[in-house]
């Protein structure tokens, strides 16, 4: 009988685990449900943080040293589809925003939609837009939208959104960029569609766009569409010295020893006496070597490398000369540097001016685009009369014939480091800035349009990806291939 | 009267004496006939017992010897049973003699603890005894089994503390330690399996691998790709009832069998030049790190010391002018590597009682493992005891149980990965032999202790000595492991059986960095963080089990029972944002915001399974298995899922008359079918945490869709083998072909990100998994007394192949339709079609589309064991390899990129230093046409007219560009080789040496582990499968004693 008791003992053991199995199929570490503002946080994150080293490579701001870039020397080949997973995010914002009806965060959705949608399409030509982003309707192959009708799309959920905010709807939580300013937020998205349209200039005469008569209808009605009056109204995100917010290439080893100035930009900038070149750069070696007096307030002190030369050419310049800027230190060694611009104040004020120029509505060109050198200027810390002095300088004061390359110029000239790959866009659209080539530049010499479809498109959506492909590039998917938004 | 008894006696006596010390010799004489067939046998030996004195059967089977009349004769021949014959003075006597039976008596463990014999199973099955294990000890007990059994594929790493991985038939098998199985599980997205960090070899009695689904279809779902059974000793087996046993063993470093070396010929620095000022790139190429810079031990004429100088970080400082006054330009670090290692021991030590009786029996043993890293600083200790007992309770009622307490523990063992935490990425890859790293081992900076490290790059690298002492990754980990069963014997047939066990550990790993040490973005200001883990696994079966016999004939036996199994994990993890007082390695010494993150899992599967084995005269064997689970990870509405087995073997010996040579030749097939259930916590959606931005807290939502539907996927096997003894057993041979359809899949299948998720969760694809295993056994070699050798041979084969995907998709990942499952993919470079690589610019260009680059896998694997005994002396040899697959070397890809790889040192580079671009490289540019692909990469039209490449380039832009910019297809090499895995040489000390000393057996043997390897790859060892930044692999040699009292 002592026996028996053993037995029992030994399978009270087995009564282990007693839960029930409905409880144990939940994860007790993660919730099922949130609130749409703890998704609003990371998505503007992944959104404004627009600093690409890359583009600044690709638009001859800088030059690589340690080996080649391909952004660099034009090899580049595929980009991703990166955008889509910020917008998956954008998705369960919006749904959980609609479990309670906080229409505020599905207006900002919208504009989350129409800026990432925005960068690929500019990236890759068609993409999927209709039948994007319902994968829980069980949608996993997408169509790929014509360029032209992805557009549409865009402009049509800017003006939604727009129209959608509203005070009543709901406080904003989570908003790192405006703390639930809803007027802010409509300034940001009319401007964003301020600069879409003007990024259409070669459909000009497309009926269905019709980007004319919409960039008039927001420039005229301030009321219903507010633009940024200023640059506190403008779209950046501010960095913090804490882990995870500090900004992207602080203590960047390679932003630290082997990234410097490019040439043609430098001499942009010095020829046009242009103080923001001590804010971007530091003095040459050679410069600090000989060490006269001031010699950091001395355009002389300062100079580039070639995007387009070989390695060792470029180290030759730097070892045996002393020459090329490097990056201002302040970009690898502050931790909170300067905010990252994503929509920015002085690039509406160009735009402006170009779509004045270009008879799209009624105001003075001269006047928007000093107003936009001198917002960049009060950016980088300018003071105003060394402003004065610039606007004053023989380059910069408005020259009519020249009116285009000088407005896309200094627009160029503001985008350092920041706006993503606004001046890349820029120069494929009007050709201003010409960037530089060389021996070791790839693609023939040529500057690329465009990427080529990411690898996993060919991999899990063939048929669709190979119809975009056929109808745009006849068949051949390459990274000089002309896109609808770049044909007249 | 007296006198005649008198001398009767004395006569008797002395003919009892004479009898005893003096016996008469006789002559005896007679027949050997065999009992089967009746025939005289010639050739039989004929010994006196205690002596060397005999005879032979001649060509009649006739003999005749000379021996006392009280002698025993032995009569032995080949094939036959001996026998011993008192002569008893007869001087005629005819012997008979019998055929050696030839038994299969070996008895396995199988699955759950049940014993059969190896005859009667279906499936295929393979034992190791302990006593190979014993000599020379790995520091984990999985890598004593590389080469030993046919399908298990082991990868052991190099480094101190790594786990190898291990594969049986291409999957992780389930490990299972005195009928207990230890589960895997899974934390953030990664699998952890079983390590066997926690069981000492010393307490191994045997392990048996089970190795296809049938064999293990009694675990469940966990048993699906096999099982590794470990079983530990217990009471001795000694007829003196007691044993005290000592085992020792100790192995050194003595060299290694692959380590990186570098070039000496040129310095730090970039383009040929280098300055210091402050390793910050304020000098020239000093923040850069590369191994492009000046030639060194070049001879100057104009300089006091007769060779170039050059301003380094250890140059003195001129006090008028604060610059670096140059010094002498020299290789003083050619042997850096070797320099920093330190020698390496490992030591194993056990001490073990056991004792045993007709009432119970019992076993206490503590083992020691001590191995101390060549890298600086590094060590390792294992302790474990293990108790093991069993008692009679009664008559009917038995007891037993097992329990171990192991502790591993390290403050530190080394960092992995590529990056400047670890030493090799520091020291190898981008230290120049400028810089001796004996002089950088005062890593602080004066007046700085505990806040900088002093080095000469202050942008990349830290100082190797500075990780070493400094970085310190440490682990503490206490296992506890055991079990009680219960056996109660109803009657000679039935008997019931319970068995609870549980595995239970609690872990706590720490990383302290200290300040001023470089990773990728981190700022320099030192952190702590630590991990504690407790794990609790419960496992109970009770079942019954029927045995009956009719006839002497037909057998049977039934097993029926439940299982229940328990799983639950915790976790914490905490983090620093950066230090407040420097060495203070605590939580609450952090400046900024602590992050943190908590995790508990746990699972639940309860089921039920049965048995039936039927056998016919020993020869024909039938069984059938079946078991249902219920598991708590799948959705409630189909969590249960069931499945059988089918298994049938005949000793084909048994049933038809086979030749004498092939006393037993077995037939053997089964089919199973096994389903299993997915990690915890798959079937519902949840948002996981990340940034936190200023104080704002924020979540993601996976991008992995997961499905509420999902079902159990199942594998259905298939084995086929034949088990063949030659010549009274001296040759064995075991074949298995196997054939596994892997169906429903539970896979994250890849999907178009365009849809918002990259993947998602669904049952799909069907995979057929089929290989073929040959054991071979041999003795070629067996002399009476003599020596004797045996060989044990192990070859496998494994592939995966994809054979259906779901509808509408054509690849997963680049795998089609055919494809093997471990294909690799990679960028390789753009070719003509007559295969010749195109160049632009003198530099080469790739393919816009990712290729094959081939298998992951090998073709097939082998091991070869030779044991040659002679008397007292047994040398064991130890051959294993693999032959096919590919491995991708980052160490070698980064070498030529940095400019340390002893490649890179051509007349090119010697150009370049002079200023000229002389590299011409092997391929051709295009002169006119173009190619045209479609959107799969297949080439639709090419009018490409080539010529020879002509530009001259810079070899270091070159030498970057090929090895590491473009293409993949320039480190990638084959992963053939093989090892000399192990060599034992074995003295059994006489026994003479030992009775004064009261010890029973006493052995001394020389051992060696990892001694010579063939493989393609010149500084990477391809045992680890993989490279990433690899330890060198080290030679082993040292001693081991055997001591039983």
């Amino acid at each position: 009988m002592k026996n028996i008791k053993l037995i029992l003992i030994f399978f009270a053991l087995v009564c282990f685990g007693c839960e029930n199995y409905e409880t144990l199929t939940k994860d007790p570490n993660k919730p099922t449900e949130v609130h749409p503002s703890l998704l609003l946080t990371n998505i503007e994150v992944n959104t404004f943080k627009e600093i690409s080293v890359n583009a600044a490579f690709a638009c001859r701001y800088l030059v690589f040293t340690d080996g080649y870039s391909t952004s660099q020397t034009y090899g580049w080949q595929r980009a991703g589809f990166g955008g889509y997973s910020t917008l998956l995010q954008v998705y369960k914002m919006m749904e959980e925003a609609g479990k309670d009806n906080l229409d505020n965060y599905i207006a900002l959705g919208k504009f989350f939609r129409a800026y990432h949608l925005t960068q690929m399409t500019l990236t890759f030509g068609d993409i999927p837009y209709s039948e994007a982003l319902r994968g829980d309707e069980g949608i996993y192959k997408p169509r790929y939208d014509t360029q032209e009708d992805v557009f549409i799309g865009i402009l049509q959920e800017l003006t939604e959104a727009n129209e959608m905010l509203d005070e009543s709807k709901g406080k904003i939580g989570g908003d790192i960029i405006y703390n639930g300013d809803i007027l802010k937020w409509k300034k940001l998205i009319n401007s964003f569609k301020l600069r879409v349209l003007l990024s259409l200039s070669a459909k000009e005469g497309n009926a269905d766009l019709n980007v004319a008569a919409k960039f008039r209808e927001v420039y005229e009605n301030p009321a219903v569409y507010p633009i940024f009056t200023g640059l506190s109204d403008q779209g950046q995100l501010v960095f913090v010295d804490r882990d995870d917010n500090r900004y992207p290439i602080f203590h960047d080893k390679f932003s630290t020893t082997a990234t410097y100035m490019e040439r043609t930009f430098v001499d942009l900038l010095k020829a046009r006496r242009d103080p923001r070149l001590f804010r971007y750069a530091s003095p040459e070696r050679r410069a600090v070597e000989v060490g006269q007096p001031g010699y950091q307030n001395s355009y002389s002190s300062y100079g580039g490398l070639d995007a387009g030369a070989y390695v060792s050419d470029n180290l030759d310049k730097l070892t045996e000369r002393g020459e090329g800027s490097p990056l201002n230190p302040r970009y690898h060694s502050d931790p909170v540097n300067e905010p990252s611009i994503a929509v920015g104040y002085p690039e509406l004020e160009f735009n402006i001016a170009e779509a004045a120029l270009r008879g799209w509505i009624t105001a003075d060109v001269s006047e928007h685009y000093y107003k936009g050198i001198r917002a960049s200027m009060e950016f980088f810390g300018v003071a105003s009369d060394k402003i004065n002095t610039y606007l004053n300088g023989s380059l910069v004061v408005y020259d009519e014939a020249k009116a285009l390359e000088q407005i896309i110029t200094q627009k160029y000239l503001s985008f350092f480091l920041n706006s993503g790959w606004e001046p890349f866009y820029n120069q494929r659209r009007t050709g201003f800035p010409v960037f530089v080539v060389g021996p070791s530049t790839q693609n023939g010499g040529q500057v690329p349009k465009r990427w080529m479809y990411p690898q996993d498109e060919l991999d899990n959506n063939f048929e669709n990806v190979k119809e975009a492909i056929d109808r745009q590039y006849e068949g051949n998917d390459n990274i000089n291939g002309v896109m609808w938004i770049c044909n007249n | 009267m007296r006198k005649i008894f008198r001398y009767s006696l004395i006569i008797m006596l002395f003919h009892m004496m004479a009898g005893i010390v003096l016996a008469q010799e006789i002559t005896i004489s007679g027949n050997v006939t065999s009992a089967e067939e009746g025939v005289l046998l010639p050739g039989v030996n004929i010994v006196i017992k205690g002596t060397t004195i005999g005879s032979v059967t001649d060509l009649d089977g006739h003999y005749s010897i000379n021996a006392p009349g009280n002698a025993v004769l032995e009569f032995s021949f080949i094939g036959f049973e001996k026998q011993e014959i008192s002569v008893s003075n007869r001087i005629n006597i005819d012997v008979i003699l019998s055929e050696e039976q030839f038994e299969l008596q070996e008895v396995v463990v199988t699955a759950l603890g049940i014993k059969r014999e190896k005859k009667a199973l279906g499936y295929s099955v393979q034992e190791v005894d302990g006593a190979s294990l014993e000599k020379a000890k790995e520091p984990n007990v999985i890598s004593s089994l590389t080469g030993r059994v046919a399908g298990l594929v082991i990868y052991n790493k190099t480094g101190l503390y790594e786990s190898p991985e291990f594969f049986l038939r291409g999957s992780h098998p389930l490990i299972v330690v005195n009928g207990i199985p230890n589960p895997p599980y899974e934390v953030n997205g990664t699998m952890h399996y079983a390590d066997l960090w926690d069981i000492s070899s010393d307490d191994i009695e045997n392990i048996t691998v089970l190795k296809g689904t049938t064999a293990s279809a009694l675990y469940g779902s966990i048993g699906k790709d096999g099982a590794i059974m470990i079983t530990t000793k217990k009471g001795t087996k000694d007829e003196r009832g007691f044993e005290v046993t000592f085992n020792s063993s100790t192995m050194f470093e003595a060299g290694f069998v692959a380590i990186p070396e570098v070039q000496s010929k040129y310095g730090t620095g970039y383009g040929g030049k280098y300055w210091y000022k402050d390793g910050k790139g304020g000098g020239i190429q000093d923040g850069s790190g590369w191994i492009w810079g000046p030639e060194l031990d070049k001879r100057d004429s104009t300089t006091a010391s007769g060779y170039a100088e050059i301003a380094q970080y250890d140059s003195p400082i001129d006090s008028l002018t604060g610059e670096r006054i140059p010094t002498p330009w020299i290789s003083r670090g050619k042997n850096n590597l070797r320099n920093f290692l330190e020698q390496g021991f490992i030591t194993t030590n056990n001490l073990s009682i056991s004792s045993s009786n007709e009432k119970g029996d019992y076993r206490i043993s503590l083992t020691h493992l001590f191995q101390n890293g060549m890298v600086p600083n590094t060590k390792l200790n294992s302790v474990t005891l293990s108790l093991a007992g069993g008692y009679n309770l009664g008559k009917r009622l038995r007891a037993e149980a097992t329990w171990s307490y192991n502790k591993q523990f390290t403050p530190n063992y080394p960092r992995r990965g590529y990056g400047p935490q670890n030493y090799v990425y520091n020291l190898l890859l981008w230290m120049g032999t400028d810089v001796d790293v004996r002089d950088l081992r005062d890593y602080w900076q004066p007046g700085l202790e505990g806040i900088q490290q002093r080095h000469y790059n202050y942008t990349w690298y830290n100082n190797p000595y500075f990780t070493a002492y400094e970085n310190l990754q440490s682990y503490y980990k206490d296992v506890n492991s055991g079990q009680i069963t219960l056996t109660y014997d109803f009657n000679k047939n039935l008997s019931f059986k319970l068995r609870s066990g549980l595995n239970w550990y609690g872990l706590m790993s720490e990383i302290k960095t200290p300040k001023s040490m470089i990773l990728y973005t981190d700022p320099t200001d030192g952190n702590y963080e630590m991990t504690t883990e407790k794990n609790f696994n419960l496992n109970t079966d009770a079942y019954l089990e029927y045995n009956k016999t009719w006839n002497e004939k037909w057998e049977l036996n039934v097993t029926a029972g439940g299982n229940n199994r328990w799983e639950e994990k915790n976790y914490l993890w905490a983090k620093t944002a950066g230090l407040n007082v420097p060495g203070f390695y605590n939580i609450s010494n952090s400046t900024g915001d602590v992050t943190a993150e908590n995790n508990l899992r746990q699972k639940k599967v309860n089921s039920v399974y049965g048995t039936l084995g039927f056998s016919f005269r020993k020869a024909l064997f039938f069984g059938i298995t079946g078991r249902n689970d219920w598991s708590s990870a799948l959705p409630v509405k189909h969590n249960s899922y069931f499945y059988p087995s089918f298994s049938l073997s005949t000793v084909i010996s048994e049933l038809i008359k086979m030749p004498k040579a092939i006393p037993f030749f077995k037939l053997r097939g089964s089919w199973a079918q096994v389903s299993n259930d997915l990690s915890v916590y798959s079937t519902i959606p949840v948002y996981n945490d990340d940034v936190n931005w200023n104080s704002n807290a924020s979540v993601y939502f996976p991008g992995s869709k997961l499905n509420p539907d999902i079902k159990p996927e199942t594998s259905k096997t298939l084995e086929l083998g034949s088990d063949i003894r030659f010549v009274a057993n001296r040759i064995g041979l075991d074949v298995t072909y196997y054939h596994t359809i892997d169906v429903n899949d539970i896979i994250y299948f890849p999907v178009s990100e365009a849809s918002g998720y990259y993947s998602k969760l669904i049952n799909a694809n069907k995979y057929k998994r089929e290989g073929w295993e040959v054991v071979l056994n041999a003795t070629p070699v067996k002399i009476e007394n003599s020596l004797t050798w045996d060989v044990n041979f192990n070859w496998s084969r494994h592939r995966r192949i994809l054979l259906e995907l779901p509808e509408g998709i054509n690849d997963m990942n680049g795998v089609k339709i055919g494809d093997r499952m471990d294909l690799m993919r990679g960028w390789v470079f753009n070719r003509s079609a007559s295969g010749e690589i195109i160049y632009e610019g003198g530099l080469p260009t790739w393919d816009p589309f990712i290729k094959k680059l081939g298998y992951d896998d090998p073709d097939w694997t082998f091991g070869i064991s030779n044991t040659f005994k002679y008397k007292f002396v047994t040398l064991n040899i130890l051959f294993d390899g693999r032959y096919g697959g590919v491995i991708w070397c980052q160490t070698i890809r980064k070498m030529y990129w940095g400019g340390s790889h002893p490649n890179t040192v051509t007349k090119y580079r010697e150009d370049e230093l002079n200023g000229l671009a002389t590299y011409i490289g092997d391929g051709v540019t295009i002169v006119s046409g173009e190619v045209i692909y479609n959107a799969e990469g297949d080439i639709i039209s090419d009018t490409r007219e080539y010529e020879p490449n002509a530009t001259q380039v810079y070899w270091s832009d070159w030498c970057q560009y090929y090895y590491h910019d473009v293409s993949d297809e320039a480190v990638t090499f084959d992963a053939s080789y093989i090892k000399l895995r192990e060599l034992t040489l074995t003295f059994d000390l006489p026994n003479k040496w030992l009775t004064h000393l009261s010890i029973n057996r006493a052995s001394v043997s020389f051992i060696g582990r990892n001694l010579w390897m063939l493989s393609y790859i010149k500084y990477i060892d391809p045992d680890e499968g993989r490279d990433d930044l690899q330890t060198p692999s080290s030679r082993n040699i040292g001693f081991n004693i055997n001591l039983t009292f």
